[in-house]
């Protein structure tokens, strides 16, 4: 069984992210796994484990920075990485289409499952998944918090408003991870200087699809409030009522 | 200009975020001058509620088939997106709920239209959607500006909901043409296990939320009554639910859910930036912390310095009898 998953490089969820000049500031930020794609990986990893014959191959947009996330996949039991190659990573239709560019041309058939994140923590979009199942043309889920395989179907839960629902889908099928689906493995020095030795295979992802939407006018969110403390808590209610919350 | 609104039907009636979602759109097309609005709903639903519920200009078609009595992505997609291109709609909107999310992308793109997630709108100089959006867990606030003809939109929670536009009722029309044939379906929704009394987080005009200050997955219960005294619901910080005090989908935060309650109440939570990302659409903002240097104060409006174990159940009582009074 072929399973691919794929992974991005975002902010660290602790760094201050800053608007210079009217779009966002890099430097200085400390890039890291998206913290969903660690779901997705430790979750092809315990198919490996619990399956004979299963293969998880982690893909990759974007240029040679990516082979840092690459090779923590690797050190976390995937098999084998890619770094795909070209393709505006700003753009959520754009990425999808060269993600599912570089599936198409990996594989000689479509791999069993897909698994991604279920949101990258920068854009936030978790629009990439849905996309690349139309564009693969085969079924999806977003958002599990837990998946189980049988022969050629997939059983997947996920969280709505109401309540849990449970899918069942037909290989191949593309599947998100949300937080809980499971705790992902701490890796240790071993699995990582390993990974470190391990090739990452380079591939095309130049589609000529162009971006269908521009970000313009970053503004910092200004979370900024001024408290006013209240000593004698019942003090409060007045407060509260006056602007209309109670 | 034409627009289109996706109403979410659940158990036979319209969920209340859709309904604010028209009700915006119907608003943005009177700032826009002229424009089309079509609204579709999907499965068994009454035309008299529909239009109850729907007010302002435009046409509401209600698909019923029993091909629609299981959720299937692809089917429902495949009509919608089939009937919107019908009316020739350029800007088509969704709630953001699960649905509206599952739904968005696949529209998007069987209509080669680019998807705007998360979006508040107004109407620009032209009378275009203007979609703002924020980014990196709402530390930063951009434009969406569309490339493509087409867009799909998904509108995000408000701290203040769109009020009705006018008190006449839409037309409710049929659309059984769009009905789609039985053919492979996949995947399809097999089952749904309904919460019980627990109301969504992100629906709630009230939220009491607690972190690690809390002290213990017990002290919830002050928390917990609280937030009925105030018709409320409670919510966790990252914190809380790593704990395992309260379940995942109660977090409220970057890796949690974003939420635009009238009033928020932060119990015990420091204020990380993860957390507050997920609040910057709070109305009203209280912190109780017993750390006055703690962050959550300079993103608050009010702030109580104590332990959640004499502070909120003060609060509660002071909330009882505020209301006995009123």
């Amino acid at each position: 069984m072929e399973i691919a998953v794929c992974i991005n490089r975002v902010p660290d969820t602790a760094s201050k992210i800053e608007v210079k000049d009217g779009a966002v500031d890099v430097s200085g930020i400390n890039m890291v796994l998206n913290a969903y794609d660690e779901y997705a990986i430790e979750e092809c990893v315990r198919m490996k484990e619990l399956m004979p014959g299963v293969t998880v191959t982690a893909f990759s947009l974007g240029d040679k920075e990516h082979y840092d996330i690459l090779r923590k996949a690797l050190a976390m039991g995937v098999d084998k990485a890619c770094l795909v190659e070209g393709g505006n990573d700003d753009d959520s239709f754009v990425v999808a289409a060269s993600l599912s560019r570089a599936i198409r041309e990996y594989y000689p058939v479509l791999p069993d499952l897909v698994l991604c994140g279920r949101e990258s923590s920068d854009f936030n979009r978790a629009q990439v998944p849905l996309m690349v199942a139309e564009m693969l043309g085969i079924a999806a889920i977003s958002a599990a918090t837990s998946l189980e395989i049988q022969g050629g179907s997939v059983t997947v839960t996920r969280e709505t408003e109401v309540g849990i629902e449970e899918y069942i889908l037909q290989t191949p099928a593309i599947i998100s991870a949300e937080k809980g689906l499971n705790v992902p493995r701490k890796i240790g020095i071993k699995a990582v200087m390993k990974a470190r030795k391990e090739p990452v295979v380079h591939l095309d992802g130049h589609t000529g699809e162009q971006p269908r939407i521009a970000y313009r006018e970053f503004l910092p969110v200004n979370r900024k409030r001024n408290c006013s403390f209240i000593d004698v808590v019942e003090d409060l209610l007045p407060a509260l009522h006056e602007k209309g919350v109670v | 200009m034409t627009y289109f609104v996706l109403l979410e039907q659940r158990n036979a009636t319209l969920s209340e975020v859709s309904l604010d979602v028209w009700n915006a759109v119907q608003h943005l097309a009177a700032d826009a001058g002229c424009a089309e609005i079509y609204g579709v709903v999907i499965g068994d639903i009454d035309d008299g509620v529909v239009s109850s519920l729907c007010y302002g200009n435009g046409q509401v078609y209600v698909l019923r088939d029993k091909a629609f009595d299981r959720y299937a992505p692809s089917v429902y997609a495949q009509a919608i997106a089939e009937l919107a291109a019908e009316t020739g709609a350029e800007h088509v909107f969704l709630a953001a709920t699960a649905r509206g999310r599952d739904l968005a992308p696949r529209i998007a793109m069987r209509l080669g239209a680019a998807l705007v997630s998360d979006c508040a709108l107004k109407a620009d100089d032209q009378g275009f959607p203007k979609a703002t959006t924020t980014l990196y867990a709402g530390s930063v606030r951009a434009v969406a500006h569309v490339r493509t003809e087409i867009a799909v939109y998904t509108l995000g929670a408000q701290a203040n909901r769109s009020a009705r536009i006018s008190s006449s009722p839409v037309e409710v029309r049929n659309a059984d043409a769009f009905c789609p044939e039985f053919s492979g379906w996949n995947p399809l929704l097999e089952e749904v296990r309904y919460f019980t009394a627990r109301r969504d987080i992100s629906e709630s005009d009230i939220i009491v939320a607690g972190g690690r200050g809390v002290g213990g997955r017990d002290n919830f219960v002050l928390l917990e009554s609280l937030a009925e005294a105030l018709g409320g619901v409670v919510g966790a910080s990252r914190s809380a639910v790593d704990e395992g005090w309260r379940p995942h989908a109660d977090q409220i935060g970057q890796t949690g859910k974003s939420v635009a309650p009238k009033l928020y109440i932060a119990c015990g939570i420091s204020g990380a930036v993860q957390h507050l990302a997920g609040i910057s659409g709070a109305g009203i903002v209280v912190a109780i912390n017993r750390d006055r240097e703690a962050p959550i104060f300079s993103a608050a409006d009010y702030g109580v310095v104590g332990t959640i174990e004499e502070v909120v159940p003060r609060l509660d009582s002071a909330v009882r009898s505020f209301q006995r009074l009123k």
